[in-house]
C-alpha cells in the first residue's frame, strides 16, 4: 500500500496483510505530528471525544452481541443435550430388556417344545423356523445397506441450519432395498435395529420412518445375514441403480460394506388376532 | 554448577513442554473420538424428534417388561402341576401354531379380503405389489398369498421379495403374469382403508391403466404353502 | 485510563439496557464484533508503539465495522455471501492476530 517495494519487489496485499497488521494511518499521523507540532487544542479535543465515544459504543456492541449470542442458545442446547441423554439412556435400558426378553423367549420356546414332546431334530427345526420367520435372534455373516438423509443446508450468515426442507430417505427406498436384499438371498434383514418379520412394515409417518411401529432416524444401516455372493447380486439388482441415481439428483447417502459378524435381534413378539390354522392340529 | 543450573532448567522448560504437548493429543484424541462416534444422529436430531423417540423408546420398555413377565409366567406354568401344565400345553400348542403360520408352513383361514389387482395396458410393477404387501401389513395383515393369471398361489412371508420379471412379476422365483389376485387374513376394513388412501396403492395401480377390487367374504383361505427354509449363514444367537 | 473507562461503561450499559436487535441486524453483529476488535487490538498496539492517534482511531473503527457490513450485505445480494464473509473474518482475524503478537512482544519482551 503505502510501504516502498522490499529488494525491488512490489509487495502484494498478502504478504502486506500478514507483515503490517497496523493501520498505517497512525504511522502517518504519527509523522505529520512530528513535523508540525501537535493540532489545535479544539481539534484534539473533539478527537478525544469522539475516542471515548467510540470506546462506549465498542463496548455497547460487544455486550449487546455477546447476549444476543448468549440468548438463544443456552435454555436450547441445555434442554437438548437433557434430552439426548435421557434417549440415550432409555436406549441402553430397552437394549437390556430386549437381551432379556429374547432369552426369556427362548427358553419358553425350548420347554414348550419339550413338553410337547418334540426330539431334539423338532427341537432344531422349531429354531430354524423361529430365525427364518425372524422371531428368534440370529448371527452370521452378511452386508450392511447404508443411507443418509441429504445434509441440511447450512444458512452462510448465522453458520446454523436453514430451514430449508432436506432430501430424506423414504420408507419406499427401504421397503425397496429390502426386498432386493431378500431377492439376493439375505436370510435375515435388520433396519437400524429392528427385525423384519412377516408382520413388519416400513411406513413414513411426518417426518419419521416408522419400522414396526417404531421410530427410525437417519442414517439407516439396513443389516442383512447372508451369502458372499449376496452383495454382488444386490449392486447388480434395478434398486440399487436406482439407489445410485437418488445419489446424484438429491444429494442422499448410499453405501454398501460387507461384516463378518452380524447380529440381528428377534422381532417383537406376535399376537395373531384373526389368522389360525385352517385344520385345528 | 552452571551445568548442573542449566540441565534443570531444561528439563524444567521440557516437563512444560512435554505437558503441553501431552494435553494436546489427549484434545486431539477426545474430539476426533467424539466426531466419529454413532452419537452425531442423536446430537443433530430436531427436539421434536427426540421427543418422539423417547416416547416410543418408553412404549417399547413397557411392552418388553409385559413380555417377560408373561414369558417368565408360562415357564413357571410348565413347570406346575396339571392344571397349570394344561394350560401351558394349550398355550405351546397355539405359539407353534402361530409359528407355522407365520413361517407359511401351515395353512390358514379368518376374516379378511381378496383383492383383485385387474392388469390395463401395462403390467403392474413388482414395486406395486410391494407397496400393496406393505400396506396390507401396516393395516394388521397377518397371512397372505398372491396368484396371477398364469402362475401362483405363492405364500408371502417375510423373505418373499418382488422382482419385475418377463411380462409379470417374480414372487419368490415364481413368475406370475396378468391380473394378480391376493388373499389376505386381517382385518377387513382397516386393510381396505388403507389400499385406498389417495397416492397409495389404488393410485399406482391407476397410474399404469389397472383397477383395484376389494372382495370381502365371510372366511379367507390362506393355504399356499412356503417350503422350510434352510438357513446357511442365519445361525440362531445364543 | 478514561479509555477503558469507557470501554467498560459501554460494556455495563449493554448490559442494563438489554436492546432486542432487529432481526435484519442480526447476521451483522458477529461481523461487527470482529470489525470493533480489530480496532482495539490495532489502537492498543498503536498506543504501545506509541503511534497512537485518537482520529486515526475512531475512523479505522468506523470504517471496518461499515465495509465489513457492506461486504457481507453485498454478499448476501449476489448469492455468496458465505464466502465473502468469510474473507472478510479472515482478513480481520490476520490483522488481530499481528497486532496482538505485537502486543505481545512488548509486554512480555517474548
Amino acid at each position: 500500500m503505502t510501504t516502498p517495494p522490499r529488494d525491488g519487489l512490489a509487495p502484494d496485499f498478502l504478504s502486506d496483510l500478514f507483515r503490517h497488521p497496523l493501520d498505517p494511518g497512525y504511522a502517518d499521523a504519527a509523522a505529520r505530528r512530528a513535523e508540525h507540532g501537535p493540532r489545535p487544542p479544539w481539534r484534539r479535543r473533539g478527537a478525544y471525544g469522539l475516542k471515548v465515544l467510540t470506546l462506549v459504543a465498542i463496548g455497547f456492541l460487544l455486550a449487546v452481541a455477546y447476549r444476543q449470542a448468549v440468548k438463544a442458545e443456552p435454555e436450547a442446547t441445555r434442554a437438548h443435550a437433557g434430552l439426548v441423554g435421557e434417549v440415550k439412556s432409555a436406549q441402553t435400558a430397552t437394549d437390556d430388556l430386549q437381551n432379556q426378553s429374547d432369552q426369556l423367549r427362548r427358553q419358553v420356546s425350548d420347554a414348550q417344545a419339550a413338553a410337547l414332546g418334540a426330539d431334539a431334530a423338532e427341537l432344531r427345526q422349531l429354531r430354524q423356523e423361529e430365525a427364518a420367520t425372524g422371531l428368534a435372534p440370529v448371527t452370521g455373516p452378511g452386508a450392511v445397506v447404508r443411507l443418509v438423509d441429504a445434509p441440511t443446508p447450512i444458512d452462510p450468515n448465522t453458520g446454523r441450519q436453514s430451514d430449508q426442507p432436506v432430501n430424506r430417505v423414504l420408507d419406499i427406498d427401504l421397503q425397496g432395498v429390502a426386498n432386493a436384499l431378500w431377492a439376493s438371498g439375505a436370510e435375515a434383514i435388520a433396519i437400524n435395529g429392528q427385525r423384519l418379520s412377516t408382520l413388519s412394515t416400513i411406513r413414513t409417518a411426518g417426518s419419521a420412518i416408522l419400522v414396526d411401529f417404531r421410530p427410525v432416524t437417519s442414517p439407516y444401516e439396513v443389516s442383512a445375514i447372508g451369502g458372499p455372493n449376496m452383495l454382488g447380486t444386490f449392486n447388480h439388482t434395478p434398486t440399487a441403480a436406482t439407489m445410485h441415481s437418488l445419489v446424484t439428483r438429491y444429494g442422499l447417502s448410499f453405501a454398501t460394506r460387507s461384516e463378518d459378524h452380524l447380529q440381528l435381534p428377534a422381532a417383537p413378539a406376535p399376537a395373531l388376532l384373526y389368522a389360525r390354522p385352517e385344520a385345528p392340529r | 554448577m552452571d551445568d548442573l543450573r542449566r540441565r534443570k532448567r531444561i528439563s524444567a522448560a521440557g516437563a512444560v513442554i512435554g505437558l503441553l504437548v501431552g494435553l494436546l493429543a489427549f484434545a486431539l484424541v477426545v474430539q476426533v473420538k467424539s466426531n466419529t462416534s454413532g452419537d452425531t444422529a442423536l446430537a443433530n436430531a430436531r427436539q421434536d424428534d427426540l421427543v418422539r423417540i423417547l416416547s416410543d423408546l418408553n412404549a417399547r420398555e413397557l411392552r418388553l417388561r409385559t413380555d417377560i413377565t408373561q414369558s417368565q409366567g408360562t415357564l413357571s406354568q410348565l413347570g406346575a402341576g396339571a392344571q397349570g401344565r394344561e394350560a401351558a400345553l394349550n398355550e405351546a400348542r397355539r405359539r407353534a401354531d402361530e409359528l407355522g403360520i407365520l413361517a407359511g408352513t401351515l395353512p390358514a383361514v379368518g376374516q379378511g379380503l381378496q383383492i383383485q389387482i385387474v392388469r390395463g395396458s401395462a403390467a403392474v410393477p413388482a414395486s406395486t405389489v410391494l407397496e400393496t404387501g406393505e400396506e396390507l401389513r401396516g393395516a394388521g395383515a397377518e397371512a397372505m398369498q398372491i396368484r396371477g393369471s398364469t402362475g401362483g398361489p405363492v405364500r408371502i412371508v417375510a423373505s418373499t421379495a418382488f422382482v419385475d420379471g418377463p411380462a409379470g412379476i417374480t414372487v419368490d422365483g415364481v413368475l406370475l403374469t396378468g391380473s394378480f389376485t391376493i388373499s389376505v387374513i386381517g382385518p377387513g376394513p382397516t386393510m381396505r382403508t388403507a389400499l385406498t388412501i389417495p397416492g397409495g396403492v389404488s393410485d399406482a395401480v391407476a397410474r399404469v391403466g389397472g383397477t383395484v377390487i376389494v372382495d370381502e367374504p365371510a372366511s379367507v383361505t390362506v393355504d399356499a404353502l412356503h417350503a422350510s427354509t434352510e438357513l446357511r449363514y442365519a445361525k440362531p444367537a445364543d | 485510563m478514561i479509555a477503558v473507562l469507557a470501554l467498560i461503561a459501554g460494556v455495563v450499559a449493554g448490559i442494563l439496557i438489554e436492546p432486542t436487535v432487529p432481526v435484519y441486524l442480526q447476521p451483522y453483529l458477529p461481523i461487527a464484533v470482529v470489525a470493533a476488535l480489530d480496532a482495539v487490538f490495532g489502537g492498543v498496539r498503536a498506543k504501545l508503539d506509541k503511534v497512537f492517534d485518537d482520529k486515526q482511531f475512531v475512523v479505522s473503527f468506523v470504517s471496518n465495522v461499515l465495509v465489513a457490513a457492506f461486504i457481507v450485505f453485498l454478499g448476501d445480494k449476489l448469492g455468496v455471501g458465505g464466502q465473502l464473509s468469510t474473507g472478510v473474518v479472515v482478513v480481520l482475524g490476520v490483522r488481530i492476530f499481528g497486532n496482538v503478537a505485537a502486543i505481545r512482544r512488548h509486554l512480555f519482551k517474548a
